[in-house]
C-alpha cells in the first residue's frame, strides 16, 4: 500500500478518492459467506472445547452466496414457517450498474425440514420488549441459548422472536428463561399439561408463565392477527 | 521555558518515546528500511506468480501452471492430494470433501505435473477464480522467501463418481493416481452429470529468485475444502411476485420489496462534501427486522443514503412499502440506522432513526385507523437530545438495552467521523470519529445524554455495536466495532459506569470492526462475540516490517507528531513486545470470541475457520438448518466499480 510509504500523501485523503482508484473496484463484488456450523457434538452435548469448533463455507452450496456489496443485513421468520430468512441492504459502489443497489430477500428452504421452537417473550418488571433476556432450552440432553437484542451487526436487527432448531426432537424438555432487570430465572418443562412440542410459538411472560401458541398462518390479505398484541 | 525550548520538547520527545519502544537503534532502522522493502518487493513478485498460477488455472493450461514451479522442485513430504468427504458434513443437498495428502512421499516438478493435469481435468468449468498471497511467513534470503497463499475457485465439475446424493461409502477422489477412477456412482446428479462446486485452499510456498522471476522451489497443503451444493437451500426472491413462489415471475421486487439504495445526496453538496475522507460515500446502510403492527409478521426498515423505506409484511405472502402511510418522510438523506424499540413501554415498537448527515429522529408508535396496519409512527426528536451540539449527529449504528436495570430500554449510538475535515488518524488504529454517546431513557420518550458521567470515551470509527450481559453480573455490557481499528468491550460496572475490558478480557480486536454480534456458538450457556474484519488477501500489507516502516516514515515525514496519542494507545493496549505482529493482526479478518464462562476470551477463528476472504460487513449468529448449533452469516464486499477487477 503506497500509503505506507507516503504517509503525507495520506493525510491529503487522496487514497480514499474515486480518481485515485479509477474505475477498478476495492475488494467489491464478493460473495457473502454462509459459515455452517460442523462442529461434531456428540448428539447434541456442549462441545468440549473451543478448539472444536468446525464451520465450513456453504453459501455457493446452498445459493446463499449474493455477490452485491451488502452492508445491512437482518435475519427474521419473514414466511412465518419456522427458519429464518435473509435481507440484505446493497450498496452499488460506483458500478453504476442499477440491479447492484437493489435489496436482496433470501428465503429460507432448509431449517423448515427440521423441527424448531420459537419463543416470544413479554417483560412487565424488566422491559416490555425483553431485551437483554436469555432464554434456554434443554433438548434430548444439548442445551442452546438465544439472547434478545434491538440492534446488532452493523446497523442492523434481527428478529426478537427467539428461534431454536430442534433437529429430528419432537420438542423442548425444558425452558428457562432469565430476564434482564430483575435477574429472576422462570424454568418450564411444560405447558400445563402439555409438553412444550416442536414447531410451535410459545410466549413467555414475566411472572405470569407461559402460553403455547402457532406462529400465525397466510391469511387472504390483511390477515394474521392471531398473536396480537393484548394490552 | 522558552518558545524555543518548548518547540525542542514538542518535536523531540514523541520520538524519544517511540525510539524507546522499539528499543532501537540506527542500525535497526536501517535493517527495517531494508527488511521493508525486500518485503514490499517479494509480495509484488509472488503476486505476479500466483497471478500466473491463476491464469494457468483458468484456461487449463497446464504448461502455464507448471512454469510456476522450478525446474528444481523438491519435497520430501509431498503426495497427491485426495479430496476426502466429510461425511459428518453431508446433509441438505451440500457436500463438504477435505483436502488432503494421500502418502507423503518425495516429489518433483514431474510429480507436480501429474498432480497438477489430473487436478485440472477434474476441474471441469471454472467460473470465477482468485489466488490471494495471504502473508509472507518468512524472508529466508534476499532470494528466498515463504508464504501462505489461497486459492478459490468456484465452477461446475463433472459429479460421476463422487457418489452425489449417494450411500455411505467414503470417496476420494484423488489428484494424481492416474488411471485410477473415483470410487462410487450413482449418478445422482443434473441431466449432465455436473454438479456446482466451490473450493478453498491454502498453501504454503517456497519461491525462489530465478534471475529476474520467481518460481516454486516448494509448497505443502495447510488445508483445503471443496464444497458441492444444489444451490436450493435459499431461493433469491428477486422477481417473485409472493414469498411462496418457486420460479421467479417477472415481478419487478422481491415479494413486494423493490428498494434500491441511494447515495447521500447532500455529499454532493459544498456544505457536505467528504473532502478528507471521500469514500465515506460507500458506506450506507444498515436494515432492521420489526413486526411494528404486531401482526406477527415481521416487517422490514432499510436505512438510506436519501429515501430510507419501511416495508409491511402484510401476511399473505407479500410486502408493501408503507413508508408514507406509516408517517415516515418520503425523503431523510443520511439515516443509516432504524432500531426498532418499544422505548414506553406500551406493547408497540417505536422507532430511532440514526443520521449521519443531519439529526436523527424518533418516533412513537400510536394507533392510526387510516392506515391497513392500524398503526403509524408519530415524531418525538424534541424528547431526545446530545450533548454535544455539531452541526449534525454523525449517527451510522445504534442498539437498544436497559443499562441502568430501571425497566426501559436505553440506546447506545455509534458514530462515524466527520468526513469533511477528518480521515481516520492511521491506517491501523484510529480515535478521531466523533464520538459516541449512551442515551438514559427517562421515560415518556425522554431521553438524557449520559455518556460522560457513564464514563464512555470511544471515539473510534464505529460500525457495530452489541448489547449482552457477557459476564452475568445481571448488568447489560456492550461490543463496540471499529473501522481502522480498534474494537472494544465495555463493561457496565452496575453503578451507571463502563469500563473498557478489552485487553483483560482477551477480546481486544484491532482489526478493522464493521459489525458485532453477541450469541451462544458454542452451545455452553455464555455469550461468545463475532464481528466483522477485513482480510483481504493481501493481509502481507499489514506485515511487521511495513507497519515498522509506516513508523519511520510517519517519523521522517513529521506526521509522527498528530497521530502520536494513538502510538502511544497501541502501546498500552499491547506493550512494547507485540508490535512486531500488530499490523498482521489488523488484517486477520472476521473473528470468533469464544467465552469461558466467567468472561475471559479466546480468539478461535483461526482453527474454527470463521474467518474467510473478504471484506466483511453486517454479519450474525444464527441456525439457519434448525439443527440446535448456530451458524454465521456475514456480508461481503466493499466497492464494486465499472470494472470488477480488483485494486
Amino acid at each position: 500500500m503506497s500509503a505506507v510509504a507516503h504517509i503525507k500523501d495520506y493525510k491529503t485523503g487522496k487514497f480514499y478518492r474515486d480518481e485515485f482508484r479509477g474505475d477498478i473496484s476495492w475488494n467489491g463484488y464478493e460473495h457473502n459467506v454462509l459459515l455452517r456450523n460442523d462442529t461434531d457434538e456428540g448428539d447434541g452435548a456442549k462441545s468440549a472445547n473451543p478448539a472444536a469448533l468446525r464451520f465450513h463455507d456453504v453459501a455457493m452450496a446452498t445459493g446463499a452466496d449474493d455477490i452485491k456489496d451488502a452492508r445491512g443485513m437482518s435475519t427474521a421468520d419473514f414466511d412465518n414457517d419456522g427458519d429464518l430468512d435473509i435481507v440484505t441492504n446493497s450498496n452499488p459502489g460506483d458500478s453504476g450498474r442499477a440491479e447492484l443497489s437493489r435489496a436482496t430477500l433470501l428465503r429460507n428452504n432448509v431449517g423448515e425440514r427440521r423441527n424448531w421452537l420459537a419463543v416470544e417473550l413479554r417483560g412487565k418488571e424488566s422491559n416490555r420488549d425483553a431485551v437483554g433476556a436469555v432464554v434456554t432450552i434443554e433438548a434430548g440432553g444439548g442445551k442452546q441459548m438465544r439472547l434478545v437484542t434491538a440492534g446488532s451487526g452493523f446497523a442492523s436487527q434481527h428478529t426478537a422472536r427467539l428461534y431454536f432448531g430442534l433437529g429430528e426432537k419432537n420438542g423442548a424438555d425444558s425452558l428457562t428463561v432469565r430476564w434482564p432487570r430483575t435477574g429472576r430465572v422462570e424454568r418450564f418443562e411444560k405447558i400445563g399439561d402439555q409438553p412444550i412440542g416442536a414447531r410451535r410459538m410459545v410466549r413467555v411472560t414475566e411472572g405470569e408463565g407461559i402460553e403455547l401458541l402457532t406462529l400465525p398462518t397466510r391469511q387472504p390479505s390483511p390477515g394474521g392477527k392471531q398473536i396480537a398484541a393484548a394490552n | 521555558m522558552s518558545k524555543k525550548q518548548k518547540r525542542i520538547v514538542f518535536y523531540s520527545s514523541p520520538l524519544i518515546v517511540l525510539l524507546l519502544i522499539l528499543g532501537v537503534g540506527k542500525m535497526k532502522l536501517d535493517y527495517i528500511e531494508t527488511n521493508a522493502q525486500l518485503l514490499a518487493q517479494m509480495g509484488q513478485a509472488a503476486q505476479k506468480v500466483l497471478g500466473e498460477y491463476k491464469s494457468g488455472v483458468d484456461k487449463a493450461d497446464i504448461a502455464k501452471v507448471l512454469n510456476c514451479y522450478d525446474d528444481k522442485y523438491a519435497s520430501e513430504k509431498d503426495g497427491f492430494w485426495v479430496e476426502e468427504e466429510d461425511l459428518q458434513a453431508k446433509r441438505d443437498g451440500v457436500r463438504v470433501y477435505q483436502w488432503k495428502l494421500s502418502d507423503a512421499k518425495p516429489f518433483g516438478k514431474a510429480e507436480v505435473g501429474n498432480q497438477v493435469s489430473r487436478y485440472l481435468k477434474t476441474l471441469g468449468k471454472v467460473e470465477e477464480s482468485k489466488f490471494k498471497l495471504d502473508s509472507v511467513e518468512e524472508v529466508i534470503s534476499p532470494q528466498s522467501y515463504r508464504i501462505r497463499s489461497f486459492l478459490w475457485i468456484r465452477g461446475t465439475r463433472d459429479a460421476v463418481g463422487r457418489g452425489v446424493d449417494g450411500g455411505a461409502e467414503m470417496t476420494k477422489a484423488s489428484f494424481g493416481d492416474a488411471g485410477k477412477p473415483h470410487a462410487g456412482s450413482d449418478g445422482k446428479t443434473d441431466a449432465h452429470g455436473q454438479e456446482a462446486f466451490e473450493t478453498q485452499v491454502l498453501f504454503r510456498m517456497w519461491l525462489q529468485a530465478d534471475g529476474d522471476t520467481w518460481k516454486i522451489t516448494r509448497q505443502e497443503l495447510i488445508s483445503g475444502t471443496t464444497v458441492t451444493g444444489d444451490r436450493k437451500g435459499f431461493t433469491d426472491m428477486w422477481g417473485h411476485q409472493s414469498l411462496d413462489g418457486e420460479a421467479a415471475n417477472g415481478a419487478n421486487s422481491s415479494a413486494g420489496i423493490d428498494f434500491v439504495s441511494h447515495k447521500n445526496p447532500l455529499f454532493a453538496t459544498p456544505e457536505w462534501e467528504p473532502k478528507a475522507f471521500e469514500i465515506i460515500k460507500y458506506g450506507s446502510a444498515g436494515v432492521s427486522a420489526g413486526d411494528y403492527d404486531n401482526d406477527g409478521w415481521y416487517d422490514v426498515f432499510f436505512g438510506d443514503g436519501e429515501r430510507p423505506r419501511l416495508y409491511r409484511n402484510k401476511g399473505d405472502g407479500t410486502f408493501e412499502d408503507v413508508t408514507l402511510a406509516a408517517g415516515l418522510p418520503e425523503r431523510a438523506p443520511g439515516i443509516n440506522v432504524g432500531v426498532f424499540a418499544d422505548l414506553d413501554n406500551d406493547g408497540y415498537k417505536d422507532l430511532f432513526l440514526g443520521c449521519y448527515t443531519g439529526r436523527s429522529r424518533l418516533y412513537r408508535n400510536v394507533a392510526d385507523q387510516q392506515s391497513p396496519a392500524g398503526r403509524k409512527f408519530v415524531e418525538v426528536t424534541d424528547g431526545f437530545k446530545f450533548a454535544n451540539k455539531g452541526d449534525s449527529d454523525f449517527i451510522v449504528v445504534a442498539a437498544a438495552a436497559d443499562y441502568d436495570n430501571d425497566g426501559d430500554l436505553d440506546l447506545y449510538v455509534g458514530r462515524e467521523l466527520d468526513a469533511r475535515k477528518n480521515l481516520p488518524t492511521t491506517l491501523f488504529y484510529t480515535r478521531n470519529a466523533e464520538g459516541n454517546s449512551l442515551l438514559r431513557n427517562d421515560g415518556n420518550l425522554h431521553f438524557t445524554d449520559v455518556t460522560r458521567q457513564a464514563g464512555i470515551n470511544e471515539t473510534g470509527i464505529t460500525l457495530g455495536v452489541a448489547w449482552g450481559d457477557y459476564d452475568n453480573d445481571g448488568w447489560q455490557d456492550v461490543y463496540v466495532a471499529n473501522d481502522f481499528g480498534r474494537d472494544a468491550l465495555l463493561h457496565n460496572n452496575g453503578n451507571g459506569t463502563f469500563t473498557d475490558v478489552s485487553k483483560q478480557s482477551g477480546a481486544y480486536d484491532p482489526g478493522y470492526g464493521m459489525s458485532a454480534t453477541l450469541g451462544d456458538i458454542d452451545n455452553d450457556g455464555d455469550l461468545d462475540i463475532y464481528v466483522s474484519d477485513v482480510h483481504s488477501g493481501q493481509r502481507w500489507y499489514g506485515q511487521a516490517a511495513t507497519l515498522y516502516k509506516y513508523l519511520l516514515t510517519s517519523v521522517r515525514q513529521g506526521t509522527i507528531y498528530d497521530d502520536f496519542p494513538v502510538y502511544k494507545e497501541i502501546y498500552n493496549n499491547v506493550g512494547g513486545t507485540d508490535w512486531s505482529s500488530y499490523g498482521d493482526k489488523t488484517v486477520k479478518g472476521n473473528a470468533l470470541y469464544i467465552n469461558d464462562g466467567h468472561g475471559k476470551f479466546t480468539d478461535v477463528s483461526e482453527a474454527a475457520r470463521v474467518n474467510p476472504f473478504g471484506w466483511f460487513w453486517s454479519s450474525t449468529m444464527f441456525d439457519y438448518d434448525n439443527d440446535g448449533r448456530q451458524d454465521i452469516y456475514a456480508a461481503n464486499g466493499w466497492i464494486t466499480s465499472k470494472s470488477t477487477q480488483d485494486l
